[in-house]
């Protein structure tokens, strides 16, 4: 068995014109609690009710363990639903609320059916459009109609089979739970017998029996606490009370996944963090898959093994709570997730950067000389210290008291705004410094680019590494001096990956990680690490060709260093 | 605290008192027009009082004697008999046609569900007897108006006339619907059918009961119908009240035929409160 339950393929989504997601890829482990993270109108609910089966995709494809179900009625997905806000029965009371999904009996008949169905269907089908050609003779269509015949046969045997079957590992089970219950004693023999015999009276039509569904359904209400609920209506049930029986409702299917889309947005700040901590409980002991939606980063941090985040109908950045909070990839992220101050800065050389008039130190390699990165600092991570130990030099300008501590803003003489929080209080006009750790400097690429230091060569063309020369600019470029130093710049969307024969030079593909913009593609060349931005399913290991259209390589002359003062 | 509370709990009570107050007049009219007159059918069913000839007051069970009794067996009987029967597949044939029309109502886009609307509202604003007597001329232009086709076309006008009235009602709760609640039937294994059966149609009962009394109860009284179109022949329990009280002389008998009419009402409503505590289906 795979590791991938559902693997979603360059799924688009368009709402009349209106394109909600654009050329979609992701894939969700078993087991895994994921959270589609974003603002609203960012796609993730439809994205969720695309996985239920209540929109169709545009275009691409949804594979759950290993099969398309793009076309698959959501009443036979081995998924669940959370809604928001509940979409609780208000007709029924808590009990059947919970005891609505296992009295589906007949469903499992059709199910039956349909699978038997879908590997007739082609052949099926195949056979009645001959029919309908005119051009047969008497005889051969006689023929076809008695293969249709067959088939309609064969189709109700292996019906009857695979019934009976089912039926038979029923009744086994009936009768060892009988034995065991025999063993235990805590009920008489007639009783028990009697149990026994309803038991399998409903077995024969693929039924549950009145026990069985008592037996599911007080299981489901325990695990949310709410056994002694059994007989309220549900307008008398707070909001957590509701939450807790829509999540009763769904698990008590004993789904393979299970899609909680905003469920406690309704919810008051308390019993929210109590219900988190549950749902996060339950999630391990069940061993389902949860994909849970939310609109609020704080609830995706505390909850999730995995946080996709999603702006405008893509993906962001996908990562663990920690990568996404530490390493946020994108303006975007940093900003939503948490409060962070974005600066740009610059790389001089590995483990430093410079940004507003001061050099930090970093824990970060690898970025080319002089490249020019967003830098991401966190208000809890900047230390406000004497003028004299700051690198930054500011005034306090203002403060706010929050409770726990005070949010201070510090300026620069740049005119650059730091707010701060912390525990200690400063007077207003402080003369302060600032530093910060080397660890808590996050460094981001800008937006999709590649940056390398290069050569001109012999040809006039580039030289990025020892055997790797690259065609660049357009007709108008500006000719260049042979073994001039030059700075190269291509956006990794024009990283295209394609068959080794028709490229310009190959890599092997050493890392895939889900984030920035679709999939970001580590490749190995040579020395080079260049990374292609791309929406196709590509696999680690896997060597492919890399080719870049020269218009799309920007070359300019690297300016000579200036020394900082 | 206290304070406050209480001086909330004045404002409301001063509140109430000038809101109740624009209700006054609709009370006063409903006092003369419905309860006095309610009260003066059941006097008029015990007693001999005849408003030509004044005074002459005397109780007596003479009425209810006769309208149960040898005399009139062939006229009361047969009407209420066939007052129900009537009724009874006018509202069925309501049903059949209102529910889907209701259901695919609230499935189409808003443009097209206003047309619907004005369709089944439109005909209201016309006169109802002028509609009646239209009816009577399409039976003339078809040929139908012949003895044995009366009551079918009586069932059709009058199914033509109440529609609305059952549309309207299951439509209002099935707008009210919410969809995520359908879905999750669906996603809890519901296949179309089932999720019909088991959510939607009890959620839209309300909305039928409603729509079966606004229907069956004034069909039950209708006499116009049955006048224009079966040209006096089908005598219904209206018309008996009709021809009771249309000239003088007649009044105490036709109380007692009305006396029934408050009655099926009655228990019409009763049946309403007991599936709408709300009364939120009627309109």
């Amino acid at each position: 068995m795979s590791e991938k339950l559902v693997v979603l393929e360059n799924i688009c989504k368009s709402f009349g014109d209106q394109e909600v997601l654009h050329d979609f890829n992701l894939y969700i482990d078993r087991n895994e609690f994921v959270t589609l993270l974003g603002p609203s109108g960012c796609g993730k609910t439809t994205l969720l009710r695309m996985i239920a089966g209540f929109e169709q995709p545009t275009s691409g494809k949804i594979y759950f363990d290993g099969q398309v179900i793009n076309d698959l009625e959501p009443n036979r997905r081995p998924i669940n639903t959370v809604f928001q806000r509940y979409a609780l029965f208000p007709h029924l009371n808590v009990y059947d609320n919970v005891a609505f999904g296992l009295k589906n009996y007949k469903v499992t008949r059709d199910n039956i059916k349909h699978n038997i169905v879908k590997d007739y269907s082609k052949e099926l089908e195949e056979l009645k459009a001959q029919l309908k050609d005119k051009s047969l003779s008497p005889e051969v269509k006689e023929e076809v109609k008695n293969n249709i015949k067959k088939l309609t046969e064969e189709i109700k045997t292996k019906y009857e089979e695979e019934f009976n079957a089912e039926v038979e590992r029923r009744l086994a089970n009936i009768e060892k739970e009988y034995n065991e219950e025999l063993q235990k004693g805590e009920l008489d023999e007639r009783t028990l017998l009697k149990i026994k015999n309803e038991k399998e009276k409903c077995a024969k039509k693929l039924k549950l029996s009145k026990y069985e569904i008592d037996k599911e359904v007080m299981y489901a209400l325990k695990l949310v606490h709410l056994e002694e609920y059994k007989d309220r209506k549900v307008d008398t049930l707070s909001g957590g009370q509701m939450q807790r029986i829509a999540m009763a409702r769904a698990i008590v299917m004993k789904p393979k996944l299970l899609l909680l889309d905003e469920p406690l947005a309704a919810l008051d700040r308390k019993l929210r963090q109590d219900l988190q901590y549950e749902l996060k409980e339950m999630q391990k002991k069940l061993g389902i898959t949860f994909v849970f939606v939310t609109h609020d980063q704080e609830e995706a941090l505390t909850m999730s093994d995995t946080i996709v985040v999603m702006n405008e109908g893509r993906i962001l950045q996908i990562g663990t709570p920690e990568m996404i909070y530490n390493e946020p990839r994108t303006r975007f992220v940093a900003n939503f997730i948490g409060e962070s101050i974005i600066l740009d800065g610059v790389v001089p050389s590995d483990n430093t950067v410079k940004f507003d008039g001061a050099t930090f130190k970093t824990t970060y390699k690898g970025f080319s000389k002089n490249e020019e990165v967003d830098v991401v600092l966190r208000p809890e991570d900047l230390l406000i210290v004497p003028q004299s130990e700051g690198k930054l030099k500011g005034k306090i300008d203002s403060k706010i008291f929050k409770g726990e501590e005070y949010e201070i803003n510090v300026i620069t003489a740049s005119g650059q705004e730091y707010s701060i929080h912390t525990t200690k209080d400063y007077e207003l006009g402080t003369e302060v410094g600032l530093t910060i750790d080397p660890e808590n400097i996050t460094l981001m690429k800008k937006p999709g680019v590649n940056t390398f230091s290069g050569a001109i060569n012999a040809d006039g063309n580039v030289e990025i590494a020892e055997d790797i020369a690259l065609e660049y600019g357009d007709e108008e470029k500006e000719e260049l001096e042979e073994g001039t130093e030059v700075v190269v710049r291509i956006n990794t969307a024009d990283v295209l990956l394609d068959d080794i024969e028709e490229s310009d030079f190959t890599g092997v593909i050493k890392d895939i990680k889900k984030r920035d913009l679709y999939y970001d593609v580590y490749l190995k060349v040579g020395n080079l690490t260049i990374v292609s931005s791309t929406t196709k399913v590509h696999h680690v290991g896997e060597e492919t060709g890399i080719w870049i259209k020269k218009e799309k390589v920007f070359v300019k002359v690297e300016e000579s260093e200036e020394e900082d003062e | 605290m206290n304070n406050l509370s209480a001086t909330t709990k004045v404002g409301k009570i001063k509140k109430l008192k000038t809101t109740k107050v624009y209700v006054i007049p609709y009370l006063v009219w409903s006092f003369i027009f419905l309860i006095i007159p309610v009260f003066i059918l059941i006097f008029m069913a015990f007693s001999t009082y005849d408003f030509s000839t004044g005074a002459n007051v005397e109780f007596t069970l003479k009425n209810w004697k006769y309208v149960f009794g040898a005399e009139s067996r062939t006229v009361f009987w047969p009407s209420i008999g066939k007052s129900l029967l009537i009724s009874f597949l006018v509202t069925l044939l309501c049903l059949i046609i209102g529910y889907p029309t209701a259901f695919v109502m609230t499935k189409i886009k808003a443009r097209y569900r206003a047309l619907i609307m004005a369709l089944l509202i439109l005909p209201l604003w016309m006169n109802q007897v002028l509609r009646i007597v239209s009816w009577r001329t399409i039976f003339e232009i078809l040929k139908m108006n012949r003895n044995e086709l009366y009551i079918f076309n009586i069932i059709v006008a009058m199914t033509s006339m109440y529609l609305p009235f059952m549309i309207v009602p299951i439509f209002t709760v099935l707008e009210k619907i919410d969809p995520k609640v359908v879905e999750a039937s669906y996603d809890l294994g519901s296949n179309k059918v089932n999720s019909f059966l088991r959510v939607t149609l009890p959620l839209s009962l309300g909305g039928i009961v409603s729509g079966i009394i606004m229907t069956f109860l004034p069909s039950l009284t209708q006499f116009e119908v049955s006048d224009a179109i079966s040209y006096n022949n089908v005598v219904l329990l209206g018309n008996l009240i009709y021809t009771r009280f249309k000239g003088t002389g007649g009044f105490n008998v036709g109380s007692v035929f009305s006396l029934f009419t408050v009655l099926f009402t009655i228990i019409g409503f009763i049946l309403l409160l007991r599936v709408d505590k709300e009364g939120e289906t009627l309109i």
